[in-house]
């Protein structure tokens, strides 16, 4: 699964006053407060539902980690919202 | 000399019991070694803690003494969060609720007075040997006394209260005692004035909140408010980090402590220090058949997990207290012929304690999905285990504790009559032996410091 552009808005915004991300690999630099909402956000306007066992920070380290774990969890987990 | 029931060790796991077996017409002997007051370490309260001293009607004794009333946990590390303290109502709803620090060396005298006033009485002297009936259960105990002479004192029921002695586990009389989880760390603390508090009057900045720092897995500090100038100041890191600094107990923690977490650091930068700077190395362990006929072992005579979230005299009343319904049955002659006349007690301490384990496991192992929980997904359930309901009475485990099981890859067996409660301990150092000698060099603090820090690594290596 494709990172939602509203979710990748979403990301952009919570690392301000940082620049959008343009590389994969570059760290999000979003705070662990500002990930724990980040996980509500996936939760509440993408539909995307994260398991207790996949709350682990390295899951969304960066854009290209964030991509390969939606990726594992394409079918079953995800619903439309 | 006889007695009911004697309880080896007067601090707070010895007075409570002794208070609620008087509040039954159970009349107990605590012997004590040292003379009150004195130094002691674990200064914070759950708040079923503070629940129990107001069951005990100490309500207004605490607050005549004006220990500082602590609100929550407040928690700054790479994930910061805090929890409040709360209690259950009749409907288990969480309700707001407040707890207390205190300073050890006066609390414990004020508990060990107030059993003996409500009728325990008081030897002073030090348990050297259980005495042992024929059929292997504890008959009582050989006291030396602070005159010199020694005395078999005979009881029906010897509680263990003798803290991290471990007196009976030493004796052997218990099952084998393992190193813990975290029995490799090191705690180094001491009592400061002048680090800077929070000036709220409750909730998450209320002033004497307890505030715990850490830096990363198994470094981190504490800052317990003791008094109205006081903080306890504590620091916790792997032994051997320690050992490699070379340094004594005091330049390691002034050096530092700093570099635990710039919130600390910010908090601690013009300290007096009034009380020296205290060392306890290796303490994580857990006793098995802690109980059994005629003995129970409270508290940290039988099991200690780690320092963080406060949990020690919380756990140690509670025992106490949970244990006299079971003493009053036995003294009344129930489960005599059993072979552990205690097992049900025993197992439901053993579960609650690792409800306990579980939660500190996963905060160090998943400190992101740990953080998570505390802010929306398991509020609640946190807030309780926070608040030290982790007994099955208390509806535990709860859902976020089963959480915690699968996310440390963890199952718990209480099927079978010896295999309940596994020890997790030295699952990060498979080499080493489980077990904990009773006379290996862990024993002496001090002197085993010394000479891990001169130069001797090999006891650090292989204890």
């Amino acid at each position: 699964m494709e990172i939602p552009q509203k979710l990748r808005d979403y990301i952009n915004e919570s690392r301000a006053p940082l620049p959008p991300i343009s590389d994969p690999e570059e760290p999000l630099q979003i705070d662990s407060l500002g990930l724990i909402r980040l996980v509500s956000f996936m939760e509440s306007d993408c539909g995307i539902r994260v398991e207790d066992e996949e709350l682990v920070a390295e899951n969304f380290a960066t854009l290209r980690s964030l991509e390969e774990f939606l990726a594992k969890k394409s079918q079953a987990a995800v619903t439309p919202s | 000399m006889k007695t009911r029931v004697l309880i080896i060790g007067g601090g707070p796991g010895g007075s409570a019991a002794a208070m609620f077996l008087t509040k039954e017409g159970i009349k107990p002997l605590i012997v004590e070694q040292v003379e009150f007051p004195r130094f002691h370490i674990g200064e914070s309260m759950t708040g079923e803690a503070g629940a129990l001293l107001r069951r005990l009607g100490l309500d207004d004794a605490m607050t005549q003494r004006q220990y500082p009333v602590k609100h929550g946990v407040r928690v700054f590390g790479s994930s910061s969060w805090f929890i409040p303290v709360a209690r259950r109502d009749e409907n288990w709803q969480i309700q707001t609720a407040s707890t207390w620090q205190v300073r050890r060396s006066d609390f414990d005298q004020m508990m060990l007075a107030e059993a003996q006033q409500r009728g325990a009485t008081v030897v002073r002297g030090t348990a050297l040997k259980a005495l042992r009936s024929e059929d292997g259960g504890v008959r009582g105990a050989l006291i030396r006394k602070s005159d010199g002479t020694t005395e078999e004192i005979e009881s029906e029921v010897l509680l263990d209260c003798s803290g991290m002695g471990t007196f009976l586990a030493n004796q052997r009389v218990t099952g084998p005692k393992y190193v813990g989880s975290y029995d490799k760390q090191i705690a180094l603390f001491a009592h400061v004035k002048g680090a800077l508090r929070d000036e709220g009057l409750a909730g998450e900045t209320a002033r004497n909140n307890t505030l715990i720092f850490y830096k990363k897995k198994y470094h981190w500090a504490w800052f317990i408010p003791i008094d109205n100038e006081v903080v306890s100041l504590g620091l916790v890191v792997p032994t051997a980090e320690y050992v490699a600094h070379k340094q004594s107990p005091d330049e390691f923690f002034r050096s530092y402590m700093p570099t635990i977490n710039p919130e600390l650091s910010r908090r601690t930068k013009q300290l007096e220090y009034v009380e020296k700077v205290h060392v306890i190395p290796n303490y994580s362990f857990q006793v098995r058949r802690f109980c059994g006929k005629g003995f129970i072992c409270i508290g940290d005579a039988h099991r200690f997990i780690d320092p963080i979230f406060s949990f020690g005299l919380s756990a140690t009343m509670r025992e106490a207290e949970f244990a006299v319904p079971y003493i009053v049955d036995y003294l009344k002659g129930k489960g005599r012929d059993q072979e552990n006349p205690f097992d049900a007690y025993q197992r439901f301490i053993e579960k609650g304690t690792d409800n306990l384990e579980d939660m500190v496991d996963l905060f160090w192992e998943q400190p992101f999905a740990f953080a998570t929980f505390v802010h929306h997904r398991y509020r609640d359930q946190l807030i309780d285990a926070f608040a030290g309901r982790i007994y099955e009475t208390e509806r535990q485990p709860s859902k976020a504790i089963m959480v915690f099981r699968k996310l440390l890859k963890r199952e718990r067996d209480y099927e079978h009559p010896d295999d309940y409660s596994i020890p997790i301990g030295s699952r990060y150092h498979p080499e080493r032996a489980a077990l904990w000698e009773p006379n290996s060099p862990v024993e002496g603090t001090e002197e085993w410091l010394r000479e891990a820090v001169s130069g001797a690594p090999e006891l650090v290596a292989s204890k």
